[in-house]
């Protein structure tokens, strides 16, 4: 039997180190694979990289050290994943393309394997994505494609969010700078983040507050460089593990046992100088409040649910599909539960197995750590809600403004919903893994170095565990990730805004499917095979990143999966399930899933029913009457001495994130007013503005003589704004004038020669 | 040069109508950042804010990016959060460097809305000096975009404003526009010079004895010859 696993496993800062002992046949393989023959001689063996990172065509150094009982070692010999070998104690070599590569050792001796090892360590090409047919592309946030990212890029990516401009599949996928699988607000803030530092990345954390064990996965560009050798220490504590896959990205483990601090210090260091200073919330540790096991289960349970709810919302909506690609899509769902009941099994044969209740706490710490009571809350939330949604039955085939509300919104958020839980559920269970594995192979990453002793044997199973449970996860939510990134959004358009009393205006609420035209186009373009690859292999990538599985588990993952990886893992879950999935009958499912979808959810703005979503009027402020096309026409109230100025109105509806809701104000009792403004003046030198209700309404970008605006203005009273903005010899001769039905009641002349920068001329004016 | 004259369908919605008509050749002040009110006061020890925009003049502004140089040792600035122009509130995101502050502005909503006067950000800050004390703040436009990436030439000048702290009262004196005293003092027309375009009329908050400020308007001496 082993002695404690973290005797074995040396942590060396900046490097990987992975070993696998020949110990009594118990050593383990991560990936779940069977170790090798050993022969009854016994040997440990330690293998490391001189760096975990790696440029394309730069050499890394691998060694091995071996402790044996009495036993020669008479060779070495390497194999490299991308074919290379070599022999020697010390070896070098080169990779031509960028990725993740694993150096595998073997120990000979007596011309017998007596012991294997392996290390890994990621190549990076700073010029190009070593994930780019998954989707991870090169220049990450630079989507005018000009050289360097900018403002620009931070505009264009605003305006797509705001639903004012449409990006192609590559804008899309560069868009998406914190690599959630969402383009959304946040990714704006990065740009702008970007724009404002003149840099090419951000640099900042994509989570602002974590628990001391937590994966916390960052941004910035002095992380662009391959070569550069990279710390982070929180609050002066180095973290213990620190994972870079992508040039500009990095995650980190933070350190257990820090105390709580809103402003905790991440000071990232490069080649060893500090390079920048990032503000982490540090919260305070959960205590488990249950005992491990039974909470380690119960949040696996909670996955089982939204899998299920996820099985019964692709199998309940056939829909548009034969029987033949329905039967292929519910077998995906059904094989997805299958193989996450096999890694269910496993886990309960760990916490059956030697040490089971040390790592249940362990693992019940990395989870609370990476966010599990969160995902309860949350997931016993959307649970709910999904039940709610379930029970508005079926979609139909031809849309209507109340099949909107009644059926594509709800299925669409239904399936987005858990797609995010289940994401979720995945980073938390890996980042969990990660914490674990580093837990016991580097003191103090959850547990004190003083903590309890693991055997290798406990911990071989719980990594057996660990590497497939987010693959599973990964496929089996496959349907409900392709509709992960559309966002839909409530609008309200009103025409016109200016009426006068007993007038109406036509009122059109309205939802947009915010990122769906890019989905559809990018699935009629490429087809189902390129979208679910894309998809699901961004969504591996940026999870890895995520949850910092460390470079041997990526290493491992794309040795298996890299070719196809939507085929083999599918074949995985085909032998776990023991169910037979055809891949190509699958993928034309998923093709015809996706088509039907966007054939029926419309890529544009759709109308909404206005009698379900606006919110009613109170007597004064006017009615609606409803059209049978979905809008309404709002009439103001009749002229009367009491008739409301403006009205607010408000569309209101559940959307995917919450309640959603738009207004638009309409004048009711408004007159169009023409102002009209100008330089009268000898010189024509000067430039104003005019101003009412704290909007420019009429100025000009050079001096002009006279220029008009027909403003509408609510009857009565209103203040008028005219300021100076340039006058360069100190004259500033002004004159400004009110048509329509509007007098002067009250303020400043209407003309002078004293409207000089930095002076504002007031009006009253009177609109009947 | 092409002016245009904007016409709002609806200072409600704020969907301004274009019509051109023939102006001057030059164009003054597109393009610069400045502060809206360039001279505040704030109770040492306490919260103040100062308001930054540019001017686009007739065209819409779709982002912008200024800097804001500030002595840190005088001001700890909080925060810097988005203002309304009209219906339209831009997003707001900055970064401190030192003693210069990134402001970029991003307007997602809006295709033609804000023009003219074009608010970045409100900077909240704390006052770090004593009482009586002035701190000078710099604005410069970087970069201004028009929604469709078009450039808006930043301005070559820059502009100041100012903070002077002052001490807490129990129930301070309201301050109207009307009492502001008029002064050509040198020291003041060079400071109101670096806040305004030549010609401009700034009301500076000037330390007083008691601790408090006391507006004081001051004429920026003209650049060209008087000619109306």
């Amino acid at each position: 039997m082993c002695t404690r696993a973290r005797h074995l496993w040396l942590a060396l800062a900046g490097s990987i180190v992975l070993t696998l002992a020949a110990c009594g046949g118990d050593g383990a393989k991560p990936g779940g694979e069977e170790p090798p023959p050993a022969s009854s001689s016994k040997a440990v063996i330690e293998v490391q990289a001189d760096r975990s990172n790696a440029s394309v065509g730069k050499p890394v150094g691998f060694s091995v050290a071996a402790v044996t009982d009495g036993t020669k070692i008479d060779q070495y010999r390497w194999t490299f994943s991308d074919g290379q070998r070599a022999t020697g104690q010390r070896v070098s070599a080169s990779f031509g393309k960028a990725g993740p590569v694993t150096a595998t050792v073997q120990a000979i001796s007596g011309g017998q394997s007596v012991a294997e090892g392996s290390a890994a360590v990621v190549v990076m090409d700073a010029g190009n994505s070593p994930y780019a047919e998954f989707g991870i592309p090169s220049k990450i946030g630079n989507i005018a494609g000009n050289a360097k990212p900018g403002l620009v890029d931070a505009m264009r990516l605003g305006q797509y969010v705001g639903g004012l401009n449409t990006l192609d599949e590559l804008q899309v996928a560069r868009a998406d700078i914190n690599l959630d699988g969402t383009v959304d607000e946040a990714d704006v803030a990065l740009a702008m983040q970007a724009a404002a530092a003149g840099q090419e990345l951000p640099s900042a954390l994509l989570s602002t507050q974590a628990y001391p064990g937590a994966v916390v996965a960052m941004v910035s560009p002095a992380l662009l460089n391959p070569e550069a050798q990279v710390g982070i220490k929180v609050d002066g504590v180095a973290s213990p593990q620190v994972f870079r896959m992508l040039p500009g990205y990095a995650s980190f483990l933070v350190p257990a046992g820090l105390a709580r601090n809103a402003k905790a210090q991440v000071v990232v260091s490069v080649n060893g100088a500090a390079s920048e200073t990032l503000a982490l919330d540090l919260l305070a540790p959960l205590q488990p409040a249950v005992p491990a096991a039974q909470d380690v289960r119960a949040f696996f349970d909670r996955i089982d649910r939204l899998m299920q709810a996820q099985h019964d919302a692709i199998v309940a909506e056939p829909s548009g599909l034969s029987a033949q690609d329905a039967e292929q899509l519910r077998k995906v769902a059904t094989a997805g539960r299958s193989a996450f009941g096999n890694a269910r099994l496993e886990l309960e044969r760990v916490l059956a197995g030697p040490n089971g209740d040390t790592l249940a706490k362990v693992f019940q710490k990395a989870l609370l750590a990476n966010g599990m009571r969160e995902f309860q809350a949350e997931s016993q939330e959307v649970l709910g809600k999904v039940s709610a949604n379930a029970a508005a039955g079926p979609m139909a085939a031809a849309v209507s403004p109340d099949q909107i509300c009644d059926f594509v919104l709800p299925e669409l958020c239904r399936l987005k919903k858990t797609a995010d839980m289940l994401g979720e559920a995945s980073s938390i269970a890996s980042a969990a893994c990660s914490a674990v594995t580093a837990t016991i192979f580097i003191a103090g990453a959850v547990i004190p170095a003083d903590g309890p002793a693991i055997e290798i044997g406990a911990v071989a199973a719980f990594v057996k565990f660990c590497v497939p449970i987010s693959a599973t996860l990964s496929v089996a939510s496959t349907l409900g990730e392709i509709v992960k990134p559309i966002d839909p959004k409530l609008y309200l358009t009103v025409s016109p805004l200016s009426l006068k009393p007993g007038e109406s205006a036509l009122v059109k609420p309205e939802v947009a499917f915010i990122g769906l035209q890019h989905l559809c186009g990018m699935g009629a373009s490429q087809g189902a095979g390129y979208l679910v690859k894309q998809i699901i292999g961004k969504r591996v990538v940026a999870g890895i990143l995520r949850s910092n599985t460390a470079a041997r588990t990526l290493a491992d993952f794309f040795a298996r999966y890299a070719e196809d990886l939507y085929v083999k893992l599918l074949d995985g879950l085909a032998d776990a399930a023991g169910n037979a999935l055809d891949a190509a009958g699958v993928m034309g499912a998923i093709e015809s899933f996706v088509t039907n979808r966007c054939a029926v959810v419309p890529a544009g703005r759709a109308t909404m029913p206005a009698n379900r979503v606006l919110m009613p009027l109170s007597a004064d402020k006017g009615s609606y009457s409803f059209n049978s096309d979905g809008t309404a026409n709002y009439n103001c109230p009749s002229a009367s001495p009491t008739s409301v100025g403006t009205a607010t109105l408000e569309a209101s509806w559940p959307m995917c994130d919450g309640l959603g809701k738009a207004t638009e104000i309409v004048g009711c009792s408004t007159s169009d007013v023409l102002i009209t403004m100008g330089d009268n003046g000898s010189a024509l030198d000067d430039i104003f503005e005019v101003v009412v209700f704290g909007q420019t309404v009429l100025t000009s970008s050079a001096p002009v003589r006279s220029v008009s605006a027909s403003v509408p203005i609510p009857a009565g009273q209103a203040e008028v704004l005219m300021r100076g903005l340039a006058a360069p010899d100190g004259i500033g001769t002004y004159f400004i004038t009110f048509g329509g039905n509007a007098r002067v009641v009250g303020g400043d002349a209407l003309s002078g020669s004293d409207l000089t920068p930095g002076v504002t001329k007031r009006f009253i004016i009177e609109v009947q | 040069m092409r002016i245009r004259s904007f016409i709002l369908r609806s200072v409600l919605a704020g969907l301004p109508l274009t019509a051109a008509m023939s102006g001057a050749a030059h164009a003054q002040f597109v393009g610069d950042a400045f502060f809206v009110d360039p001279s505040v006061t704030a109770v040492a020890g306490a919260e103040g804010a100062i308001q930054v925009a540019v001017f686009s003049g007739t065209q819409a502004v779709g982002a912008a990016h200024a800097t804001i140089t500030y002595d840190p040792a005088a001001l700890e600035i909080l925060a810097i959060d988005p203002v309304a122009a009209g219906r339209v509130t831009p997003a707001v995101q900055w970064r401190r460097d030192g003693n210069v502050l990134h402001v970029v502005m991003v307007n997602g909503t809006s295709l033609t809305q804000p023009i003219g006067t074009v608010p970045l950000g409100n900077i909240r800050f704390k006052v770090l000096g004593p009482a009586r004390a002035t701190t000078t703040l710099t604005a410069k436009a970087t970069e201004i975009l028009m929604p469709d990436a078009t450039a808006i030439p930043p301005g070559v000048k820059s502009y100041d404003g100012d903070v002077t702290f002052v001490e807490a009262v129990a129930s301070p004196t309201p301050r109207l526009a009307g009492l502001a005293r008029k002064s050509s003092s040198p020291d003041l027309v060079e400071r109101a010079r670096r806040m305004r375009p030549a010609g401009g009329t700034v009301t500076l908050q000037v330390p007083g004895g008691s601790g408090q400020a006391q507006p004081v308007e001051v004429r920026i001496p003209a650049a060209t010859v008087p000619r109306e």
